[in-house]
């Protein structure tokens, strides 16, 4: 398959319908404001209607918004004690387990019942799939870190939050996407950790991207193309099929909970479609809170609230910063886009059912 | 939890759709009239009270404000009105409510139960006369029984309140003046100067007062009189020339030289043209111009203005038939010679507050031809 994403290989009118497209959505916002100023001034009774009919909605959807974002908070708290591990071992004899679990009992421990119902759910959909998932010992998790301009400081915390993982180091293999360009202390500073974690992980190893290479944007995707091209060659070389391969591009600052890759592991387990689906945490940004601006916690715990909100929608979710899927998944699709800038949606769009998991 | 969020989506687009609607009905003054459940456009009410403060019920229910206050969304129709305050009459009426318009009632008088009157003067007065800005002359015919009284130093919020107004006595009682008989009293009325004319021992003198000061500083300008004219005036802007009137010939008067000029009845100033003999004033149109203070014989009575009802008539006190009464605007007390004692007193008419705004655009207000709408 060959894909192009930006608009220079289009004909002149298809250039100009993706520009009118590209404009629409901005120009009916000003459209939006500047006409409510219009009104109110020649028009006030009208802009007064349009105004308590636009507060209404407004208040009805934080009504509505509100409702899923407690429901999603609750998703979260009952599975903060979960052991995800255990639950991995466990899908490996699926048929016992499912029996052992179908006869537990929680009690009053709401917290535990709502998690373990929903587990049970999920094995019996998997058990009734038959599409068995591979033994929790032959799956990877490949992690690439696109990186042109952060330093030791961010990457490291980002690389020891992976080194704090519950699920075992020798399945979990990091690249670091490095831009050719990128500065000498960067590239130092790269060098340096993969030194450091070489023997901790599976691999870590530092793929360093051309500067120019033609047919591809200055993008981050290209980058990660790049490094994914490596990590297929280093898989294939291990005889590691690639439906075992569980892929996240991770932002440099991304710093993940010890369960991640556990919790990760399991849903990509019961998933069916687990060739085809995308896997997509919460991204809360509470990292650094407290060390930025306030205006900026304001708007970073919206967005935390916003990305709670939807994660009750993954029908409509396209994934966003470090999502994760099959590895076979994204050699099938060609990697990502190497021509433009906001690739992981895009990838998204190629798979089928993309599922939602944590 | 996609099913659940259809249906909370489902189920919150049916409310908005059906809310939104209704809010912008509401807004736009709709509701649905209980009676006839139908939905009609609503009218308000704007009330205010003389004196303020005043509870209002509207159809039997009391109002959240008190007097001033705009009562909203009634439907259109007749309602009942009823407002109450303590030591006032009620004031009661049934008022036309029509959809998208204010009915304005606004310093609805109130009538209190027992009017609040006091006697000022110590001595009984032939008539009282308006001198200027606020004095008051009380008039009797021995010179010395003449006194000026301020007409605002009664200002204050409560009546009751025991104020002294000050008398100043015009001539003192050990003035050479002070036995003299009045034979008639000339004034200007935006002029604090008056012309006494009296007989003292046979003869015929010409005071000039200026009552401005105090005590009232007397100059007699007899000798400036070859005659008794049968008319003097002056202008309010020259108190220095006064001009006499004989059957066939005018001279101007010069108080401050003492010289008398001839004058040509040609050259007179304008404003000395017209009548300026004292006036008895019947007739008041009181609290910003809505309600009528008169006097019918000797009875004072008040009219309130009612736009919607029969009007009604308040008898206030009894005066002195025939005699001046005078009404300070400043502070709405009416000056009067008691009708029984002919003592000087004083009746608060309207309690001493500011006439507030209408906060109401005349566009939306209820005309006359309005007031016709069968409802």
């Amino acid at each position: 398959m060959k894909f192009n994403y930006s608009k220079e290989n289009l004909k002149p009118r298809q250039a100009r319908l993706q520009r009118f497209l590209e404009i629409l959505p901005g120009a009916s916002s000003w459209t939006v404001l500047l006409g409510l100023i219009f009104l109110s001034i020649f028009f006030p009774f009208s802009a007064a209607i349009l105004i308590v009919a636009f507060y209404l909605s407004w208040i009805l959807r934080v009504l509505y918004s509100t409702i899923f974002l407690v429901l999603s908070y609750f998703q979260l708290n009952i599975e903060e004690n979960t052991d995800w591990m255990g639950r991995i071992h466990g899908i490996d004899h699926l048929s016992s387990y499912l029996k052992e679990c179908q006869l537990k009992k929680f009690g009053h421990r709401w917290r535990q019942w709502a998690s373990h119902h929903i587990h049970c759910d999920q094995l019996e959909k998997l058990n009734a799939s038959k599409i068995m998932p591979p033994l929790s010992k032959n799956i990877y998790h490949l992690v690439i870190f696109p990186i042109i301009k952060e330093g030791r400081d961010i990457l490291e915390p980002a690389i020891e939050a992976i080194n704090r993982q519950n699920f075992p180091h020798q399945q979990i293999v990091i690249v670091f996407a490095l831009e050719e360009r990128a500065l000498p202390p960067i590239q130092k500073a790269v060098q340096e950790l993969e030194t450091k974690y070489k023997g901790i992980f599976f691999n870590c190893m530092t793929v360093i991207h051309p500067a120019v290479v033609p047919g591809e944007a200055r993008v981050k995707g290209a980058n990660a193309t790049c490094a994914a091209k490596k990590a297929a060659e280093f898989f294939q070389e291990r005889s590691i099929r690639f439906e075992n391969v569980i892929i996240s591009c991770f932002d440099a600052d991304t710093v993940v909970s010890p369960n991640y890759f556990a919790c990760l592991t399991y849903h990509y387990m019961v998933c069916p479609d687990r060739l085809r689906a995308s896997f997509q945490p919460i991204p809360v940004y509470h990292n650094n809170i407290w060390n930025v601006p306030g205006f900026a916690r304001v708007v970073e715990t919206g967005s935390s609230f916003y990305q709670l909100i939807e994660t009750t929608n993954p029908k409509k979710l396209v994934t966003f910063s470090s999502h994760s899927m099959s590895f076979k998944a994204l050699v099938d699709v060609d990697y990502w886009p190497v021509d433009m800038i906001s690739s992981d949606p895009d990838v998204c769009h190629f798979i089928d059912g993309c599922g939602f998991s944590q | 939890m996609l099913w659940l969020r259809k249906i909370v989506f489902y189920i919150f687009t049916l409310i908005y759709l059906i809310l939104c609607p209704l809010i912008i009905a509401r807004l736009l003054g709709f509701v649905v009239n209980p009676q006839t459940h139908q939905l009609v456009k609503t009218g308000l009410v704007y009330l205010s009270t003389n004196p303020p403060e005043a509870n209002v019920f509207i159809d039997g229910r009391l109002a959240h404000q008190k007097t001033p206050l705009v009562i909203r969304d009634l439907t259109p129709g007749k309602h009942f009105i009823r407002i109450e305050l303590s030591d006032y009459f009620d004031w009661e009426r049934t008022i036309p409510i029509v959809g998208n318009k204010a009915t304005v009632l606004a310093n609805i008088l109130l009538i209190p139960k027992q009017w609040p009157t006091k006697k000022i003067s110590s001595q009984p007065y032939e008539n009282i006369l308006f001198i200027n800005d606020d004095l008051l002359l009380a008039l009797n015919p021995l010179l010395k029984n003449l006194d000026v009284y301020h007409t605002t130093q009664g200002i204050a919020e409560d009546f009751k309140e025991d104020i002294t107004y000050n008398q100043t006595s015009l001539f003192s009682q050990k003035s050479i003046y002070a036995d003299g008989q009045l034979v008639q009293l000339y004034n200007e009325p935006k002029s604090s100067y008056i012309l006494v004319e009296a007989t003292l021992k046979d003869k015929h003198k010409f005071l000039w007062a200026n009552l401005n000061e105090n005590p009232p500083r007397i100059e007699d300008i007899s000798d400036l009189f070859t005659d008794i004219p049968h008319r003097i005036v002056w202008s309010s802007s020259n108190n220095e020339n006064i001009y006499a009137f004989y059957p066939s010939k005018i001279y101007r008067i010069n108080i401050k030289d003492k010289a008398i000029y001839p004058q040509d009845a040609d050259q007179l100033p304008t404003e000395i043209t017209r009548n300026t003999l004292p006036i008895t004033q019947e007739k008041f149109l009181i609290n910003d111009k809505n309600d009528l203070l008169t006097r019918e014989w000797k009875w004072i009575r008040i009219y309130p203005k009612n736009d919607f009802d029969t009007p009604q008539v308040y008898d206030i006190a009894k005066s002195k038939p025939k005699t001046n009464m005078y009404f300070e605007e400043r502070n709405g007390e009416l000056f009067y010679l008691d009708d029984d004692t002919n003592y000087l007193s004083v009746a608060q008419i309207l309690p001493y507050h500011p006439i507030l705004n209408i906060p109401i655009p005349d566009a939306l207000r209820i005309k006359n031809s309005d007031k016709k709408i069968n409802i």
